[in-house]
């Protein structure tokens, strides 16, 4: 059984069972995170997969100063983002766009709980999922938000104001029973 | 209602530990695309040294043969009778009394008397004739000399013999510590070399005991590699076979198109070189390469794979202007009905035009007697100034325009191999082959990467100055 920091050297060195080992610990989380971030399954594979080579080709900067199961989760979230950027899918207009399709493929397996709250979120169009999630979920503040994405930090307020008032409605039904488990 | 910030604080929570089962096949392709990269690292990296390795060796033979005043030398094959050196031994007996005798070895201090006896005797082949030249540089020179035989001991056939040089300048009027004497004339190989001064006017020698011999040598060294030998132009045209790029490997990892038939151009180069020789084997190069690559292949010409190339600029087929639009990654054009389906294209097709400004330094080896070999490395600065996209339907091609996200400027190292015929008039005939890689892509989508690597068999001339 080898230690975190181990597994770190190991990858750090090139070595590809480390590489392998910090795949299997952490691929399942990661994935989600991809998911979080992306609307379709094949985008958060790719995510997935340049995250990782991401962290591969620069864990030797890795300085062991925080939380190493959150620096990864960084570089994919930032991944995922480039993804949008790339793909120019991030328009943050103030009108609600359609609503996308939710793909159940994508959550074959997990917390049906959660499940339920993502398929809610991913309801939302891309614009508020992204700032919900990195408000929300990641606890970034909303200028680091505007940075992130390039906007500025009003629309990243009204953006989140947005997204909370539409799961809001959308919880009325789903909170109800979730107190009740 | 739950408040706002217990629905951030539920995600929040459940988010933490949420895991998604991965695609089985995830590992694997991180795997091999981490494989990928090493080899790749690797080839740049045998590549770059390589490179350095040959520039550095050539340097540092360059530098070996300025240095190299040694006597013992070889290599002569061709020994032309007719200028067999006139024979007249010297006996050491007559050494002594002609010689040794008259020149006061005591001012000189950093030589002893043996040292009267070093003559310094350079000999070195010219590529273009291969005539040898004897240099015969005496650190010991007697000054000032009106005139004056040096005799040299050269084994010839196993048997001892000698040559006798008759130097004849008059050193009086404008003395200087180079050089000492410069013959060109075809010499047997030399093994060793025993020479001694044999004054004509008793009287005038006298010894400049400042004259040290390495300080000598090292301002011969200087001189040699601070002032060039020669210049040449070279020009040559080839054919390039773009034989590997990283362009199928990404696009089918990005699912951007599909292919299974790639054909890589065969494209032209012409470059004209200034080459600037410091050393009958070593020489610097620099100049203009101009040409082109690319590839054709049957990729499915869909959206995504446009919009990885980024056409925005539409041009002129060979039915005519296309004034086609692009929405939505669908182009169309009213007066060209011929492009408005992308399906219907089996074909795709883009070719870069390029400006290459190589620099090189190259070694020159291997001589007969018109024949010869040069091995060269260096980086090349790439600007690509031109690039077109085709589609083929029916056979027909059609000029889809410009890619706009490429990087104007690549970086690159080659490697050469020349073989040079000499011919007269300064001319030389050059075939060679050049490999060129290069290290960025062409394109600036990270997940479309285009590598070129460029084998050219090229031909030309080379003129001498």
């Amino acid at each position: 059984m080898h230690s975190v920091e181990e597994i770190i050297s190991a990858c750090a060195k090139g070595k590809q069972w480390g590489q392998k080992i910090l795949f299997e610990s952490y691929s399942k989380k990661m994935f989600a995170v991809c998911t979080y971030y992306t609307t379709e399954r094949e985008d958060a594979e790719d995510v997935l997969h340049d995250g990782f080579i991401k962290i591969f080709e620069n864990i030797h900067k890795y300085t062991h100063d925080g939380n190493f199961e959150a620096w990864m989760r960084r570089i994919f979230i930032n991944q995922a983002l480039m993804l949008y950027r790339r793909n120019k899918r991030i328009d943050f207009v103030s009108e609600i766009a359609e609503m996308p399709t939710i793909n159940h493929e994508m959550y074959e397996e997990g917390s049906l709980e959660f499940e339920e709250l993502v398929l809610l979120v991913k309801q939302l169009p891309p614009q508020y999922q992204l700032v919900f999630n990195l408000y929300a979920i990641e606890g970034f503040k909303h200028k680091e938000i505007g940075e992130m994405l390039k906007i500025d930090e009003g629309t990243s307020k009204s953006n989140l104001a947005r997204a909370r008032k539409i799961l809001q409605e959308k919880l009325k039904v789903s909170f109800v029973e979730y107190e009740r488990v | 209602m739950k408040e706002f910030n217990e629905i951030d604080q539920l995600f929040k929570e459940r988010a933490g530990n949420f895991e998604i089962q991965v695609p089985k096949d995830a590992w694997s392709k991180i795997s091999n695309t981490m494989q990928a990269k090493a080899r790749r690292k690797r080839y740049v990296w045998f590549t770059s040294s390589a490179a350095i390795f040959i520039v550095g060796v050539s340097v540092a033979i360059s530098i070996f043969n300025l240095n190299s005043f040694e006597r013992k030398q070889t290599g002569f094959s061709n020994i032309n009778a007719a200028s067999k050196p006139r024979i007249n031994p010297v006996s050491k007996t007559h050494f002594e009394q002609n010689t040794l005798s008259q020149i006061d070895a005591k001012k000189l201090p950093s030589v002893d008397e043996n040292a009267i006896l070093s003559i310094k005797v350079v000999q070195s082949k010219k590529i273009e004739t291969h005539q040898s030249t004897l240099k015969i540089n005496s650190a010991v020179m007697p000054k000032p000399v009106i005139s004056s035989t040096i005799t040299a001991k050269i084994p010839i056939n196993n048997s001892t013999e000698s040559i006798s040089l008759i130097e004849t300048s008059d050193r009086n009027s404008n003395y200087q510590q180079q050089p000492d004497l410069v013959l060109d004339m075809k010499v047997p190989p030399i093994d060793s070399v025993q020479s001694t001064i044999q004054p004509l006017a008793n009287n005038a020698i006298k010894l400049d005991s400042k004259m040290d011999p390495n300080t000598s040598i090292h301002k011969t060294w200087l001189t040699k590699v601070l002032t060039p030998k020669f210049f040449d132009v070279c020009y040559t045209v080839g054919v390039s076979y773009n034989y590997r790029n990283k362009i199928k490997t990404d696009v089918d990892k990005k699912v951007v198109g599909v292919s299974n038939n790639d054909d890589w151009l065969n494209t032209w180069s012409n470059q004209v070189l200034a080459q600037i020789g410091y050393d009958d084997r070593f020489r610097f190069s620099t100049g203009v390469k101009m040409g082109s690559f690319g590839n054709m292949s049957n990729f499915e010409v869909n959206d995504a794979y446009l919009n990885y190339l980024k056409v925005d600029e539409f041009g002129v087929s060979s039915s005519g202007i296309i004034t086609a639009h692009r929405i939505n990654n669908v182009i169309s054009s009213s007066s060209n009905p011929g492009i408005n389906n992308l399906a219907k294209f089996d074909r795709i097709k883009f070719q870069f035009y390029y400006i290459d400004i190589p620099i090189n330094v190259a070694y020159s080896f291997a001589h007969s007697s018109k024949l010869s070999s040069e091995v060269g490395a260096g980086i090349n600065i790439v600007n690509i100034y031109k690039n077109v996209v085709s589609l083929r339907k029916d056979e027909e091609w059609f000029l889809l325009g410009n890619v706009t996200n490429l990087r104007k400027m690549v970086f690159g190292t080659n490697l050469n191999y020349d073989v040079i015929y000499q011919l007269p008039y300064h001319i030389s005939a050059v075939v060679g082959v050049n490999y060129q890689a290069t290290f960025n892509s062409v394109n600036l989508d990270k997940n479309f990467i285009y590598r070129p690597y460029l084998f050219t068999f090229k031909a030309g001339g080379r003129y001498r100055f």
